[in-house]
């Protein structure tokens, strides 16, 4: 494990500073921005067990006297084993990305040599910027970055930024606050119709105020149909390219390798399966050798820890890994991606039961040139509520229709964070963000945006758990929601400007990047245009039966029961068992689930906007579903870039 | 590992029908079938370029006008090579004396094939032509369900050419009751002799029928050639289906599988060609004439169609017929087909086209030049993905299975 180098950096700078009087002055006496980057190494806990601390050293001061050589007018404060402290004066926040950019190019273009062995590192980035002139305070925070960015392990340079001030605990604005944190869901969902309804009718008024609301209607009833319609066929063409999906190449193209599974578990919601799912993991037959990895994080000891020790002494392929500073999947991933031996990575939540011939099938893939595979999550516990069921039947939607036809469509599929088999040394390259709160979609367009495939298989099973209650499911759907839109804000652009992608495959980013995110908004439009002109007609009335019209609804509104339809005839037999479900799913999705995930996607740009992003665990179900993972992602104290 | 395809795991619990037929799927049909799209188009640019019914064709008196007033006849080059080639299998296996295989198997393909395709065109077009409700919904109803040909007045409305897509509809019917009397008879059936008869049974009832009905629309209740229904219904056309299917029995009849010798292709062609030339050259509004022409140049497609097939596919005839460009409008010729009339209409309502007869060379590039990009988009978007409903069933023609085992 990487751990900071603060002390004894910040002790060897100091004496540095201190005997350095060109530096002093320089510092002094320049008032521009500074800023200071903490550098330290992924390997680092590799290099001084097989070679020792005084290589660690030759390590670091290597890399100082390249930062020397190769970034000008940067200078070096200190450098000990564990890394590296840079100063690079003019620098600014905003320009601090081209900067660290360099920084980590420096880095990998090091061949260091240890002996005779090549050591090649990857960089850990802390940075702060200061105004002052002088880098004393950034210093410190640059190594409390460094510290979160050696957590997170996802090799994204850390920003420093200051906590938010705790709120006063007094008074009428305290009151106000918290009947504010109350219903502050119930205002964000009012505020979403209020934006999404109130000002188009208010522009309609304005319009009409104007004497063009004629046309500004017309104009918008023409736009919205198209659109919707658009949407609609989107849905069409990719639900029907998945009735004949992309198969596994017959053949593997090389041996099966060795491989590992990767359990990230929150474990005191896991405390109840994760010894059965650790089983059914040790039980899969691959002849190669697969290595088991439970990588975990928990608050306190818990009584399933000492059984899952007591096995792992009998069962050389399980390997425990308690991630203690981890909040969240995506460092308890990167936690074991140190202990990897395998040269294939499934991942997998702790609820998750792969079937046998997994490994296998995806090797087909892998060694196809294929980066990741995502397989097919079929949810176990669909019997338990109507929730489950729902999100039973929409789990067969996504998995068995959605996505196989939209790979096909875009030319790139999406890991969906579970059930997902990378080739070890890409996933080692791309890690999980865990500032994303949708790690799984980040990691997926960082893949694409390298040229690397994601494949998508529909007979790649495995089975997991569903939420069995609305208010866990909301919860859920809303941290996927917002995650969609941090990576939209992301990539959008990246995404347009690659000179990698394909032209098919920009529209397909184009379209989940910002299609996606519009459609929410997009969907209630006819309401206030309908609304507008049956409260302003004119003495003639107002045609209801035009067949375009009527078409066009139909084909918009059809879509929901044709891709009910579709799955069924998709989805994997034991869920496919349920008709009824297939039934109810289409009623529910027509009347509710639809507009309910939307309202959920328009919540989540305004708490996107209003810069929220700490999540609360919302434990599911413990008579069946206790693997609600901890969605305490983003700390409020650092920023992310890259 | 081995992974085993859904192809595999079916053929595994098909012991009662006989493996895959070697593909009959030869690219220079597809040249043929691009080709007729093309002349089908340029055909109707050719009749709307006359103002009237009254007005003269553009190159009066001048083979050009020959040739062009008769391109119509391209339409039984399509009903030829569908019959050709859905009966070719058929045949081919009945001579092995295996069963045809599942009537609903037959029927989805040919459902998924042309129904998505022919439906979404019909219910736009309508809608977009008839602003009121309840419009004409006979007419709706009639091209929903194939039967506009069997109603002169409105055979042509919403889509014109759609009559021919309602022919083939009728003739899959008929060949689904084939399937099924030969699902029946074929184990019944010893010799190769009588199982030549019994496929050519189909093709001699339909001659026999077509013929029949021609004759008494001649001779006995002597129907104007305006009576549209009674010309252009299934029954009318079934010799042009009979041609294929004549052609699809002797080609799976043949004990050699070399080519046949190019003086006797040659001779064909040349056939072929002064068919055609005799029947542009008779052709008048006269039903007698009409029904001349109809089956000489019937005729005349089949033997070129037989040409091909029974030729080396290295020799130029078919390669070149095999090109991309003319495999390619083969491949969006149905769209092509379906789409190019309602185009023209649009244009001529939004545009004002010039009707005059000197008008035609524009007319016929602006149509084709409209109508090729709408056609690529309706492959796309409609024909190709509807289309894969047809991935939805196995070989049996039940629900396939999408989570077959692995090895």
């Amino acid at each position: 494990m990487v751990k900071p180098v603060k002390d004894r950096v910040v002790a060897t700078e100091r004496e540095r500073v201190a005997s350095t009087a060109e530096a002093g002055g320089r510092l002094r006496l320049r008032r521009r921005p500074v800023l200071v980057v903490a550098v330290s190494f992924a390997e680092h806990d590799q290099v001084i067990t097989q070679f020792g601390t005084a290589v660690a050293a030759e390590l670091a001061s290597s890399v100082a006297a390249a930062f020397t050589d190769r970034l000008e007018g940067s200078w070096v404060l200190a450098d000990d084993p564990r890394g590296v402290l840079l100063v690079v004066p003019g620098v600014g926040a905003t320009t601090a990305e081209r900067v660290l950019g360099r920084v980590r190019a420096v880095v990998a273009a090091l061949h260091f040599h240890a002996g005779s062995e090549l050591v090649l590192v990857t960089p850990l980035l802390g940075y702060a910027t200061v105004h002052s002139g002088h880098p004393y305070p950034a210093r410190t925070r640059a190594l409390e970055a460094l510290t979160a960015a050696a957590s997170r392990r996802d090799l994204v340079p850390v920003g420093w930024r200051p906590l938010a001030r705790a709120p006063r605990d007094s008074g009428i604005g305290a009151a106000s606050r918290e009947l504010r944190d109350r219903h502050r869901l119930s205002l964000q969902i009012g505020l979403t119709f209020a934006l999404a309804l109130f000002v188009p009718y208010a522009i309609y008024e304005l319009a009409g105020w104007l004497h063009v609301a004629r046309t500004a209607t017309t104009i918008m009833y023409l736009v919205l149909t198209v659109a919707l319609l658009a949407n609609a066929l989107s849905i069409y063409a990719e639900s029907f390219a998945a009735l004949d999906p992309v198969r596994p190449p017959e053949l593997a193209g090389s041996e099966l390798p060795s491989a590992s599974a990767i359990i990230a578990a929150y474990l005191p919601n896991e405390a109840a399966t994760i010894l059965e799912t650790v089983k059914v993991f040790l039980g899969l037959d691959y002849e190669p050798g697969l290595q088991v990895i439970l990588a975990y994080n928990s608050p306190h000891s818990l009584p399933v820890e000492a059984v899952l020790t007591e096995l792992a002494k009998h069962e050389d392929r399980l390997v425990l890994l308690k991630v203690s500073d981890s909040t969240s999947k995506a460092q308890n991933v990167n936690a074991a991606l140190q202990l990897v031996t395998g040269d294939m990575v499934g991942i997998f939540d702790a609820d998750h039961h792969p079937t046998s011939g997994s490994f296998q099938r995806a090797w087909h893939w892998l060694s196809h040139g294929y980066g990741v595979v995502q397989g097919h999550c079929v949810i176990r516990n669909g019997a338990n509520s109507w929730v489950s069921r729902t999100v039973a039947v929409e789990f067969e939607s996504i998995y068995a229709l959605s996505h196989p036809g939209r790979a096909q469509l875009h030319g790139f599929g999406i890991f969906g964070g579970s059930n997902g088999y990378w080739r070890a040394e890409l996933l080692r390259e791309v890690r999980l963000r865990g500032a994303m709160l949708t790690e799984d979609i980040d990691s997926s367009l960082r893949v694409t945006l390298r040229g690397q495939r994601i494949a998508s298989d529909p007979g790649l099973i495995s089975r997991e758990l569903a939420p069995t209650s609305l208010r866990v499911l909301a919860g859920q759907r809303l941290r996927w929601a917002q995650g969609w839109s941090q990576v939209s804000l992301e990539y959008a652009l990246s995404g347009l400007r690659s000179p990698i992608l394909s032209m098919r495959q920009k529209f397909g980013t184009t379209f989940l990047l910002c299609w996606r995110e519009l459609y929410p908004w997009l969907s209630l439009q006819m309401i206030p245009l309908v609304v507008y002109v049956l409260l302003h007609r004119s003495s003639e009335p107002f045609n209801w039966f035009v067949p375009l019209l009527i078409l066009s609804t139909i084909v918009t509104f059809a879509v929901g029961p044709v891709q009910t339809a579709l799955t069924y005839v998709v989805a994997a037999p034991e869920v496919r068992t349920h008709r009824m479900w297939f039934l109810q799913y289409a009623l529910v999705n027509l009347f509710f689930y639809t507009e309910f995930k939307n309202t959920l996607a328009r919540v989540a740009h305004i708490k996107q906007m209003m810069g929220e992003e700490v999540w609360r665990v919302t434990v599911r179900d413990p008579a069946f579903d206790s693997n609600a993972f901890e969605e305490l992602t983003a700390t409020s104290g650092v920023t992310v870039v890259g | 590992m081995k992974i085993s395809t859904v192809d595999e795991g079916q053929a595994k619990t098909l012991p009662t029908y006989a493996d895959k037929a070697p593909s009959t799927r030869m690219h220079d049909l597809e040249g043929y079938r691009g080709l007729a799209a093309v002349g089908i188009v340029v055909f109707h640019a050719f009749q709307f370029a006359r103002g009237n019914a009254s007005s003269s064709y553009a190159y009066p008196h001048t083979v050009a006008q020959a040739v062009l007033r008769n391109l119509d006849g391209l339409v039984s080059m399509f009903l030829i090579l569908s019959a050709y080639l859905l009966y070719l299998p058929v045949a081919r296996k009945v001579l092995q004396g295996v069963q045809p295989g599942p009537v609903k198997l037959f029927l989805i393909r040919r459902a998924t094939r042309i129904l998505p395709l022919y439906w979404s065109a019909i219910l736009l077009v309508w809608s977009y032509r008839n602003t009121r409700l309840p419009g004409d919904w006979v007419d709706l109803v009639e091209h929903l369900t194939f039967i506009q040909v069997f109603d002169t007045k409105r055979i042509f409305y919403t889509i014109g050419p759609a009559w021919s897509l309602s022919v083939e509809i009728w003739f899959y019917l008929f060949l689904a009751a084939g399937y099924v009397a030969l699902n029946q008879l074929v184990g019944r059936t010893t010799g190769a002799r009588n199982r030549r008869l019994l496929l050519l049974s189909a093709p001699v009832v339909l001659t026999v029928a077509s013929f029949a009905w021609q004759a008494w629309a001649l001779f006995v209740t002597h129907q104007p050639a305006t009576r549209w229904a009674i010309w252009f219904n299934p029954i009318a056309r079934a010799d042009m289906l009979a041609i294929g299917m004549f052609i699809a029995v002797i080609h799976a009849s043949r004990f050699s599988s070399s080519p046949v010798r190019r003086p006797l292709l040659i001779l064909l062609r040349i056939t072929a060609l002064g068919l055609l030339v005799y029947g542009c050259a008779i052709r008048t509004d006269d039903p007698t004439r009409m029904s001349i022409f109809n089956l000489v140049s019937a005729l005349a497609f089949g033997l070129l169609i037989a040409s091909s097939v029974f030729d080396d596919p290295k020799h130029l005839w078919r390669r070149a017929l095999a090109g991309r460009r003319l495999a390619w409008l083969g491949l969006t010729s149905y769209s092509l087909y379906i789409w190019h009339e309602p185009v023209l209409l649009y244009l001529d309502t939004h545009f004002h086209l010039n009707h005059a007869p000197q008008m035609f060379p524009v007319i016929a590039v602006l149509l084709v030049s409209a109508s090729v990009p709408v056609a690529w988009l309706s492959h796309h978007a409609i024909e190709k993905p509807l289309g894969r409903l047809r991935f939805t069933v196995d070989n049996r023609g039940n629900h396939r299975d999408y989570y077959p085992p692995t090895n």
